[in-house]
């Protein structure tokens, strides 16, 4: 995930709870429903790993090496 | 005259006098003002009275060892406090007098009842100043973090309480980094509440740098005797005034301090506070498992619900395309049927009319009419129309249907008709 300035947690549920209302009482189309179940799975992922930090960490090792 | 008189004579009359007077045990109120326990086991306190920070009565007071057994630990077990300088207490006293020593009172017994009260108002007062100020809630109006990220912990670095919390943390078995900072502070005694407000400053400067959500204050293990500080006002103002959450853990059986009634999370020990981390950042990983999952669930239905909305409007489709075919096939027999129809009839009009025509031409056909048993009559080669063309004794022919007749007329009549 490239997200500048990085999604807070607060930020991530928001977001995916706008996704459920919209397909709930909105009207997606076909191609959107497609995103959106996208979205929210990266939304779930990018959340556990800056749970676990560790996206800090891939970024620490990256910087470590140049 | 006044009779001259030995000092120690003297004295010695004093104090039957004083004696005398006040014999019994009396109760008095009291602040220690100094409080030393020698090697024997005796304890020597000075008693004081302020008004203010300025000293209107003083007076020196012992408790035996035998009694210091006694007398100490029953008042700490019953107030949750050790007897300490700055401390009002209500002593039962016997007043004793020595002509060497002096004035001094024998502390037979303190009342714990009027420590718990004396404590008991004095937070009353705290409170009711914090709450003037309005300021009471204002570090519980403070939205909490859904994920605390960053903790300032303060804390005495060896107090095991810390380290519990430290290591409850780094090594949660859900792989969670959780990342805290100590802020050192000494967490008991007379100047625990100086220290830690010292540490809630270092923090403050802190939070534009290190972007700290939470401050915890944590406490664990310790002599459960030594939470005044707690109760402090100046303390507790601070915490309340603190611009983050402040979670506390200050680990006591006794009654709420003042600090945790204003803390915005109040939790009994260090390592209950790392439990209700680690349940924030659980509760967190849920919730966003169980909306996508739901997320998923919701597309899976509204995509079925979609494909079974084709399918139906297929078989509509057909279904209306088959009528319409088969509407116009019937159309087109029904035409077909109805031209025939018309046709025939029209037909049979002509053919009656043909057929009337070629009756009417054969009834004119003069054979026909011979046929049937006419005869023509001509004279001279010409049909016989008007009688008035021929008379009597001319000669006429009659034609029939195979014979021929000549005549020669006898009588003519007219027929009426």
């Amino acid at each position: 995930m490239n997200k500048s300035p990085k999604l807070t947690y607060e930020e991530a549920m928001e977001e995916l709870n706008t996704i459920l209302k919209e397909l709930e009482t909105g009207e997606p189309k076909v191609e959107e429903m497609g995103n959106m179940a996208k979205r929210a799975s990266e939304l779930l992922k990018y959340c556990r790993e800056k749970l676990r930090g560790i996206e800090e960490e891939v970024e620490n090792n990256l910087s470590e090496n140049e | 005259m006044q009779e001259k008189i030995k000092l120690s004579t003297f004295l010695a009359q004093l104090r039957e006098a004083l004696l005398n007077k006040f014999p019994g045990i009396y109760y008095v109120i009291g602040e220690i003002g100094d409080l030393k326990i020698n090697q024997n086991g005796h304890c020597y306190i000075e008693l004081v009275e302020k008004d203010d920070s300025r000293i209107i009565a003083r007076c020196r007071a012992n408790v035996w060892a035998s009694s210091v057994n006694t007398i100490f630990p029953e008042f700490e077990k019953n107030t949750g406090e050790e007897l300490k300088e700055g401390m009002k207490i209500l002593c039962h006293v016997q007043v004793q007098f020595h002509e060497v020593y002096g004035l001094s009172l024998n502390i037979v017994q303190i009342d714990p009842g009027f420590t718990l009260g004396e404590r008991a108002r004095k937070k009353k007062e705290v409170l009711e100043k914090l709450k003037q100020e309005r300021i009471l809630e204002m570090n519980k109006s403070l939205p909490f973090p859904l994920v605390p990220t960053k903790i300032a912990v303060i804390s005495s670095e060896k107090a095991a309480g810390y380290q519990d919390f430290k290591v409850q943390l780094d090594s949660n078995s859900y792989g969670y980094k959780i990342e805290t900072e100590l802020f050192k502070a000494v967490l008991q005694g007379n100047n625990a509440s100086h220290s830690i407000i010292e540490a809630l400053k270092e923090i403050f400067y802190a939070l534009d740098e290190k972007q700290f959500d939470v401050v915890a204050i944590l406490r664990g293990g310790g002599s459960q005797l030594d939470l005044d500080c707690f109760d402090s006002y100046e303390l507790s103002r601070a915490v309340a005034r603190f611009p983050r959450p402040v979670i506390t853990g200050i680990g006591h059986d006794r009654d709420q301090t003042i600090t945790d009634i204003v803390a915005h999370t109040e939790l009994k020990t260090p390592t209950a506070v790392a439990d209700h981390i680690l349940q924030l950042y659980m509760g967190f990983e849920e919730e966003m498992y169980r909306l996508t999952s739901r997320t998923g669930k919701v597309i899976s239905r509204l995509l079925s619900v979609r494909e079974m909305e084709l399918n139906n409007s297929v078989l509509k489709f057909k279904h209306l395309s088959e009528r319409v075919a088969q509407s116009n096939y019937n159309g087109l027999e029904h035409f077909k049927s109805k031209l025939q129809g018309l046709l025939s009839k029209h037909l049979a009009k002509s053919q009656s009319q043909l057929d009337l025509l070629s009756e009417r031409i054969k009834s004119a056909d003069p054979a026909y009419i011979l046929n049937r048993g006419y005869t023509l009559t001509s004279y001279n080669g010409i049909l016989l129309r008007n009688v008035a063309d021929v008379s009597k004794g001319e000669e006429i022919v009659s034609t029939g249907k195979d014979f021929v007749i000549n005549s020669t007329i006898t009588s003519i009549k007219n027929r009426k008709k």
